[in-house]
């Protein structure tokens, strides 16, 4: 020990690797604790003359590998399967064979990242300067010097005696090393060039920070050209090359599926004859199996539209909801499922309404064999006995003012999903005022809307067509009755 | 050729040896190969003794992919110009040098694919007897006019034999056995070029044996990445021959180099244990030959698993029936076993340095290997027997086992035969010297 403040200790040089060898187990005997070596190449066997423990930095590495893993496998769990569970290809949302590449890779690259910057870690990593650097016969070690230095700080450190003692173990020669009394500081051009810098790199966050929640008229700039640049039909597009305007193409009439072949053509149809079958066919036994079958397939194939519950709000609708808010789209909110209308529909048209799509739905007869589009509606049956629309008895409702039972009949029949009463425009014109305006048809006349106008485009929507309106996204109501007709009429009066 | 300033202490031929692990092996091959085929003859199971076939065809390709792995082993040292595996090579090169031996072995392998009774490549049959579907079609028409009960069964015989039938440009007998003939001639053409190179190399006087097995090097491992992928398309995968994976070449290589690299251990720890190559093959080497071994460990369940979730993603049904026949049955034991026996518990048991640098535990590690490269191959090719048929099982017994032994013992047969001729490393090979000093950081 030496109370000298700035002085480092001794520096030896060696002739050869294997001096240095041999030296380095002189020093390892003698009981030095703050020593180490320089050489210009990895000596074979240093480390074990100099006595150095094998390192620890597998069991770092193993241990982050290990929470890597973890890592994986919970950031695939709660992002899929509990906090925005949604469906992908139809595989279930926490199904561990698809996440095991993410987990195989967040576990190389957490272990990774640990075997470097643990290296770094363990070595005292980065280091730009060291007191040896102020000898200048120390700049052999990248080049043909094998050195050996002990720190004034290693309690076995006397100065005389460590010198004569590295002289004895065969060191070619021996420098004192001193650190200098004032610090160096940093150069000013150096300097100067980091503070450039530091405010370079300001540039971009600010940008990132200046346009974090900037709107844009500008389409996203895609510099890879995905799958969402190809030239296809969508979906729910429309087209001029099909007669009926769309580009999603329904079965050929008639199609039957391989091994969807039955003795029942009500099974395959929904019909009996021109009816609707008012009850599942009878091949079906609605059980708590068939059910939960339902309720699986529905999740997959409805829930994304028509919501868990099947109250038309599911993650698309609420996405859809955000864009149309922008002006991005234009969105006809899905069915809800539970309420009077659909509750009062016959089995058979809901049958028919899954195989082959209706208005905006796709058809699903491709995606969804037959017994389990039956097993939907028997969910779908649930769901409304749980969450539905309660009905009011003749009595009570032959009390109500005739405005109130219409109100009741729009919410019932689900036209405010896109008709408003505020004056709100959705997809549809808000209800507000539109009694006894002035209503531009498609065909170039121009109507009162009076009781007259309300029954027809109620029943033949098509026919009484608006200029603007979406055609055919306005569904006919043949089941309304002209009683339930005139009760509409005399809410909707009450919207000035 | 310099001389290196390293003398080859210790005791490096084989001599009294030789003699000795043949006859053992010969006697492993009598017994195993003798028993296991009475076993299998005496039991009669009216399907021209296909559950024998089977458990042949596992044993054979199971010695076989570890002959063939030493065969990689070979060539790819000298492609990269290893120093470190010259102490072992020697071991390697005579294992690949008995790839005519097994191909004697391959020869009965002629009965299941010609006779029309055995049922190991069903489309054997089915190709011979293959004709138009119209035929088909007329002949189902007569047949279900005697017989109306089994026209249900008759169609799907129909449609089956018209899905593989376009196949059978590939898939047929003689084309079969002229493929296997060629894999046979290629194998033993390049094991048969580096043995004697190897072996001349010991004697000569410069290092030119050394610069041709280099230069024809990157020429074998073209062949043999193509060669030993249509054997395992032909031999194993059409097994089912309505399967199809294209991984599953790289899958049969991944096993295949595995217990190649555990065999090499195996024998290396052995010839020590007789006081041969104790100064020569080190610590070091065999830290190395682990290193190996985790790797194709990890490799083989990074292939195995990649072909299963292609297959699952995708879920296509001529694809996916080969998982679903192995995880939904029966076989979903031997599946998951396969999982944890074969990848997971050896992923961590090789893990560590320590592990690799202990030779009694790394021995360990290379028979436990082994025995799953030996499961490997069982549960690729014995749910295949009897398939699809309502209570088959999972036939194991001691004729799988009888096989398998006698197998290994043919391979341990013409090991000791070969070792009698020359050192057991190449003396004067050029890196010998760098491999001797080789130390591990």
């Amino acid at each position: 020990m030496t109370n000298d403040k700035n002085f480092y200790g001794v520096l030896a040089e060696f002739e050869d690797p294997t001096a240095l060898c041999k030296g380095a187990e002189r020093v390892r005997d003698a009981g030095y604790k703050n020593w180490d070596c320089h050489s210009p190449f990895p000596v074979h066997g240093l480390d074990d003359c100099m006595g150095v423990k094998f390192t620890r930095l597998p069991w770092i590495v193993l241990a982050m590998g290990i929470t890597g893993l973890a890592a994986g496998v919970w950031l695939q769990w709660w992002t899929n399967a509990v906090d925005y569970p949604y469906d992908i290809s139809g595989k279930p949302v926490w199904s561990l064979p698809a996440n095991v590449p993410v987990i195989f890779e967040v576990t190389v690259l957490f272990s990774a990242f640990t075997a470097f910057f643990a290296m770094w870690g363990i070595n005292g990593l980065p280091r730009w300067y060291h007191p040896l650097f102020r000898k200048s016969s120390f700049a052999k070690a990248t080049d043909d010097g094998f050195f050996l230095a002990i720190e004034a700080k290693d309690p076995n450190f006397a100065l005389d005696r460590t010198s004569d003692f590295l002289n004895t173990i065969g060191a070619k020669t021996v420098e004192e090393v001193r650190e200098a009394d004032e610090p160096a500081g940093l150069p000013a051009a150096i300097k100067a060039k980091l503070w450039i810098t530091a405010a370079a790199l300001l540039v971009p966050m600010a940008m990132v920070y200046s346009s974090w929640d900037a709107t844009t008229t500008q389409p996203r700039v895609h510099i890879i050209k995905d799958m969402d640049k190809q030239d296809r039909f969508r979906a729910q597009g429309q087209t001029t090359l099909f007669a009926d305007g769309r580009m999603s193409r329904a079965q050929v009439v008639g199609t039957v599926a391989e091994d969807q072949w039955f003795e029942d053509s009500s099974f395959v149809s929904g019909k009996d004859g021109d009816n609707y079958l008012t009850k599942m066919p009878a091949a079906i036994v609605v059980d708590s199996d068939f059910i939960l079958d339902g309720q699986k397939n529905f999740e997959i194939f409805c829930s994304p539209c028509h919501g868990a519950q099947g109250a038309g709000d599911g993650m698309i609708h609420q996405r859809a909801v955000t864009l149309a808010a922008q002006g991005l789209a234009v969105w006809v909110q899905p069915t809800n499922l539970t309420i009077k209308r659909i509750m009062d529909m016959e089995d058979g048209k809901l049958f028919e309404t899954i195989s082959n799509g209706l208005n905006t739905m796709p058809h699903y007869a491709a995606q969804i064999p037959l017994e389990e589009r039956w097993a939907i509606i028997a969910y779908v049956r649930a769901l409304q006995q749980q969450y539905g629309d309660t009905s009011l008895s003749a009595e009570e409702l032959a009390v109500m003012t005739p405005a109130a039972r219409g109100d009741l009949i729009l919410k019932q029949q689900g036209c405010t999903a896109c008709h408003t009463t505020d004056g709100t425009p959705l997809v549809g014109p808000s209800y507000k005022g539109l009694i006894g305006s002035e209503v531009p048809l498609i065909s170039g006349e121009t109507v009162i809307a009076d009781l007259a106008y309300i029954t027809e485009s109620l029943r033949e929507p098509l026919a009484s067509a608006r200029v603007g309106a979406l055609a055919g996204v306005m569904l006919p109501f043949p089941q309304l009755t002209d009683a339930e007709i005139a009760d509409i009429f005399a809410f909707l009066s009450t919207l000035k | 050729m310099s001389s290196h300033p390293i003398s080859l202490e210790g005791d490096n031929q084989a001599g009294d040896l030789s003699p000795k692990v043949a006859r053992f092996g010969l006697g492993l091959a009598v017994v195993g190969l003798g028993v296991g085929a009475a076993l299998g003859f005496l039991s009669n199971d009216h399907d021209g003794y296909s559950h024998f076939w089977f458990a042949y065809l596992i044993a054979f390709c199971f010695v076989l992919t570890i002959v063939l792995g030493t065969l990689f082993f070979n060539i790819i040292q000298h492609l990269v110009n290893a120093h470190w595996s010259v102490s072992v090579r020697r071991l390697s090169e005579l294992t690949m040098a008995n790839i005519p031996l097994l191909a004697i072995f391959a020869l009965p392998l002629l009965v299941p694919l010609f006779s029309d009774d055995v049922e190991l490549w069903k489309w054997a049959a089915m190709s011979a007897e293959h004709q138009g579907v119209a035929e088909m079609a007329h002949d189902v028409a007569q047949d279900a006019a005697a017989a109306p009960h089994d026209l249900a069964t008759e169609l799907e015989h129909v449609e089956h034999q018209h899905f593989v039938s376009h196949k059978f440009p590939f898939l047929n007998r003689n084309f079969f056995a002229l493929r296997v003939l060629a894999y046979f001639l290629l194998w033993w053409g390049m094991a048969r070029f580096f043995f004697r190179k190897s072996v001349a190399q010991d004697t000569a006087e410069g290092i030119a044996p050394t610069l041709s097995m280099k230069r024809v090097s990157a020429v074998a491992v073209i062949l043999f990445a193509f060669t030993i992928s249509f054997f395992a398309f032909d031999m194993l995968m059409s097994l089912d021959e309505t399967w199809f994976s294209t991984i599953f070449g790289v899958y049969i290589f991944a096993g295949s180099y595995l217990s190649a690299v555990c065999w090499l251990v195996v024998m290396a720890k052995f010839l020590h244990s007789t006081g041969r190559l104790t100064k020569v093959v080190s610590d070091e080497h065999f830290h190395d030959l682990g290193k190996w071994m985790f790797a194709f460990t990890f490799f083989w369940g990074y292939i195995a698993f990649s072909q299963f979730m292609l297959i699952w993603y995708a879920n296509i049904p001529e694809e996916t029936h080969f998982f679903a026949a192995r995880l939904t049955s029966s076989w979903s034991g031997w599946t998951w076993c396969l999982l944890i026996f074969h990848f997971i518990i050896p992923f961590g048991g090789l893990l560590s340095r320590h592990v690799k640098r202990n030779t009694n535990v790394l021995m360990y590690w290379a028979i436990y290997m082994l025995i799953m490269h030996w499961v490997d191959m069982y549960w690729l090719a014995m749910p295949n027997y009897q398939r699809g048929e309502v209570g088959a099982g999972n036939p194991f017994g001691a004729m799988e086992v009888l096989l398998a032994v006698g197998m290994l013992g043919v391979l341990i047969f013409g090991i000791g035969r070969k070792s009698a001729a020359q050192a057991l490393l190449p003396l004067r090979d050029p890196l010998l010297g760098k491999c001797l000093k080789f130390k591990n950081l």
